[in-house]
């Protein structure tokens, strides 16, 4: 069975260490294209969330059975039947966010971030532990789109979740040009954060271990 | 490389693994087909649902209508008197096609006008993103259709072929209920 510990870890790397947006660049088509309102961000993330649970879970469980020499087509087989799946049960009950997300969600399929997932994680570890990966996973690629979508829907159409705010918007935000600035913004600001939280933990961590501060180079020389 | 060497050998169970996930996969998306898959009438059912925000009794009419730039795909006659068309028109970017949901809306038998138009599909198009529930209102209540999204000409001309298709359909309707 996984311990706690281990969901914790496999947790904090699927959300911030290893995020799938913002760490790792991954997924940057359905990222740009499908962030133009919180909501289809969220139906992106989920959609992704669910695939790569239950892929993630098939290809551990097949891990042994599967040559090497076939693993590539085999993940993609597994990840397809799961995303044709997805397709119909969306179609089926929720048409609406089906249809707003268009082309992108067959292309889930070549998704690098599940395959990534398949190929590194899925493919060498246990099943339990493998489905907690792509429940992390995708839940950080959630957060990241969810947030994208949410600043662009504010800044470009003057709404959040479809609810109206206020009449100003800068139209720049809703284009193309303005999904890759926010995404840069966004990556800069996520790693400019996390750097600072990591490296303030890791000073903790230290005192805790030896009772003073880590010294630097310089000091240690004297 | 001998039968009895295939037989034995790593090439023989790629073979076998890869086949068996493709037919496990397809049996089982053949079963989720059978239980998800969605109907013409329950397509036909939403489209009616969001325009009237209700599930309205509807019959289906035959028709073969087509003008130079568009054809009229189906017509349904609501419970209210209205008629529910879908109408793809031609002539769109890279000679590609946009077909339309529209209701024609009647009172008294009289014809007074297309509007709650909504994109059924399109083929080539690549600026339909500008078509949103602002711009369709603009379709409300015209005589011909002539609007033109800035950018997106080649579209724009499609959706005006198939409206201005089905109001030459709504012509012959008129017609037929004024013999």
């Amino acid at each position: 069975m996984i311990k706690p510990q281990e969901i914790r870890k496999i947790g904090v790397d699927g959300l911030l260490r290893n995020n799938p947006t913002f760490r790792l660049v991954l997924g940057t088509c359905p990222t740009l294209a499908l962030t133009t309102a919180a909501m289809n961000g969220i139906g992106m993330g989920l959609a992704v969330t669910f695939v790569l649970i239950f892929s993630n879970a098939i290809i551990s469980a097949l891990r042994k059975v599967i040559p090497n020499e076939v693993r590539i087509p085999a993940f993609v087989l597994i990840i397809a039947t799961f995303v044709t799946l997805l397709r119909m049960l969306l179609d089926k009950f929720i048409p609406s966010l089906y249809e707003s997300m268009g082309v992108y969600l067959p292309l889930i399929v070549v998704n690098c971030i599940i395959l990534g997932r398949a190929e590194s994680f899925a493919s060498k570890n246990p099943v339990v532990h493998s489905a907690f990966d792509g429940l992390f996973t995708g839940l950080g690629f959630t957060l990241a789109l969810t947030l994208m979508g949410a600043i662009r829907e504010i800044l470009g159409a003057g709404a959040i979740f479809g609810v109206t705010l206020w009449d100003f918007r800068i139209e720049f935000f809703s284009s193309s040009a303005g999904a890759f600035f926010v995404y840069g913004i966004s990556i800069a600001l996520f790693n400019f954060v996390y750097t600072k939280v990591e490296s303030r933990m890791h000073k903790r961590k230290f005192e805790k271990l030896y009772g003073h501060q880590e010294l630097t180079v310089q000091e240690e020389a004297k | 490389m001998t039968v009895k060497e295939f037989f034995k050998s790593k090439t023989l169970r790629c073979i076998v693994v890869l086949l068996c996930i493709a037919l496990i996969s397809g049996g089982l998306l053949a079963v989720c087909n059978d239980l998800l898959s969605v109907s013409a009438e329950e397509r036909v059912q939403r489209t009616i649902k969001g325009i009237y925000g209700k599930t309205v009794g509807y019959r289906e009419i035959a028709t073969d209508y087509q003008s130079e730039v568009g054809t009229v795909d189906s017509v349904y006659l609501l419970e209210d008197g209205n008629y529910l068309v879908r109408a793809t028109g031609l002539k769109g970017y890279k000679q590609g096609s946009v077909s339309v949901w529209c209701v024609a809306y009647f009172e008294n038998g009289s014809f007074k006008g297309l509007g709650s138009v909504s994109i059924a599909a399109y083929d080539k198009q690549t600026l339909m993103s500008k078509w949103t529930g602002s711009v369709l209102a603009g379709y409300e209540g015209k005589e011909t259709f002539d609007v033109n999204v800035s950018g997106a000409t080649y579209s724009s001309t499609a959706i005006n072929n198939a409206l201005n298709t089905v109001l030459g359909y709504v012509g012959t309707l008129t017609e037929v209920q004024h013999d």
